[in-house]
């Protein structure tokens, strides 16, 4: 596996020169009992979500490395050799590495099904709902809630006017699926039923950056604004937002 | 089991195809037609709230979105049939990393060149510049099928799986589609691969 010197970002030949996790030289990398887990990433909701399983699975020894964005390091040759759409976030799980945020969101709930916060459903049917809840974040709540995040981040950066147009049009496609969470919710605590799982996670920092840009994103939907609540004051979402002052992320207000 | 959708759907057809895949035989394809608003209609609304195709009704499990159908079939048929979700944990989240590259990648770049081939008279331009968008993306399958068989590895899974119905349809029905794989060979030769597959013709047979 190729490995890229964290300093001066350049293929390293040498592995002595180039700044490493500790844990992962040489050419045994896993002979440690030590693992070590490295997320690549800026202050984005699909970088917290990433956090947000790690934390809720009790996986405490994350090492954050910034890809900072807005210096174009996603597009640089280091990082592209290990996500090659050049999108973030990237798990570095010793020499295992992983990319789109809902695949290592799965990866991690099951690598650590034994400890911290059961995440998955027990039973074939309660992990197929999860999933179903989780792909209906992915196919309908999602590109409405990107396009609102990047056109509220764009005007913050360019120090331009909101294009109004877009944030409503995009609104009206998120009533449509806030709706729908809504007649779920009053029937289930949850999105998959009665347990927290994936499929909740995956909304709340997506959830509580759409508030952000509009406080009222979702007041109207009473048990979505209850849900959201319930989840957005889990312990390790507060950790997440408490390690993204970490990143020095120029955040959209 | 009750498959409620329509074969030519490329979303249904991905759970057609998963459960070729798995030799499963014992189900009923009850059409809903959305194209006639037939998911609109209330007692399917109440099953499915979107009003999209497909969904699977098997004994109380009530379950829709194709990915998380295909994913169900892959876990209840496990011992069966073709292995689709690889053999241990990384296989799986690379599987996992793979399908959601489809669905959030592929698939909007795919749906776009779509939407202009499936409606004449076809605007060239905007198919040039769809076309283009998904090259881009195809380039990155270029790169990782001339390391790998496959998309999760060197085995068939769920995450090629997942490509075929839409594919068919831009590189096989639609033929502009077939421009995407001059220059890029790989990709050339794992789409004859799985297309070749006779759980893939068996669905063919049906469209």
């Amino acid at each position: 596996m190729e490995r890229y010197c964290l300093d001066c970002r350049k293929l390293a030949v040498d592995f002595s020169v180039a700044r490493f996790t500790p844990l992962c030289q040489g050419s045994n990398p896993c002979s440690n009992t030590r693992e070590n887990m490295k997320l690549y990433g800026a202050g984005t909701a699909n970088v917290h979500r990433a956090l947000l399983v790690l934390f809720e699975k009790e996986v405490w020894d994350v090492e954050l490395v910034h890809v900072n964005l807005l210096a174009g390091e996603h597009m640089k040759p280091w990082y592209q050799a290990m996500q090659p759409f050049h999108q973030i976030p990237l798990l570095e799980d010793c020499d295992f590495r992983l990319y789109e945020s809902r695949a290592i969101i799965r990866y991690i709930a099951e690598k650590y099904e034994g400890q911290g916060a059961p995440l998955l459903g027990k039973t074939l049917k309660e992990r197929a709902l999860v999933n179903q809840w989780v792909e209906v974040e992915g196919q309908n709540f999602f590109a409405p809630y990107e396009a609102i995040s990047l056109e509220s981040f764009k005007a913050f950066y360019f120090k331009r006017p909101l294009d109004k147009q877009l944030i409503t049009s995009n609104f009206e496609k998120l009533e449509k699926v806030f709706n729908v969470y809504e007649a779920q919710l009053s029937r289930n605590k949850y999105l998959a039923g009665d347990h927290y799982s994936i499929a909740d996670l995956v909304h709340t920092p997506s959830l509580h950056r759409l508030k952000r840009v509009e406080v009222d994103a979702f007041a109207k939907w009473k048990h979505v604004t209850a849900w959201y609540e319930d989840i957005r004051s889990r312990p390790a979402f507060q950790k997440v937002l408490e390690w993204d002052s970490k990143w020095p992320f120029v955040k959209a207000e | 089991m009750k498959l409620y959708g329509i074969a030519s759907s490329t979303c249904t057809g991905r759970v057609l195809l998963s459960l070729f895949e798995k030799e499963v035989e014992d189900f009923e394809l009850v059409i809903v037609n959305v194209r006639k608003g037939e998911g609109k209609k209330p007692e399917y609304l109440r099953l499915q709230p979107f009003g999209l195709i497909p969904l699977l009704e098997d004994g109380d499990v009530t379950l829709y979105e194709s990915r998380a159908i295909i994913r169900y079939i892959a876990n209840k048929y496990e011992g069966q049939g073709t292995a689709l979700y690889g053999k241990d944990i990384k296989d799986r989240a690379k599987v996992d990393q793979w399908l959601e590259v489809e669905g959030q990648n592929f698939n909007v770049a795919i749906r776009s060149s779509l939407g202009v081939v499936s409606k004449p008279p076809i605007d060239e331009a905007l198919l040039t510049e769809t076309l283009g968008k998904l090259g881009k993306v195809l380039d990155i399958y270029e790169d990782r099928l001339s390391n790998t068989q496959y998309l999760a590895g060197d085995f068939f899974s769920l995450a090629d799986l997942s490509h075929m119905t839409t594919g068919w349809k831009l590189f096989d029905k639609y033929k502009q589609g077939s421009i995407l794989f001059e220059g890029r060979p790989h990709v050339k030769a794992w789409w004859e691969n799985i297309s070749s597959r006779p759980a893939f013709k068996k669905l063919l047979e049906m469209i």
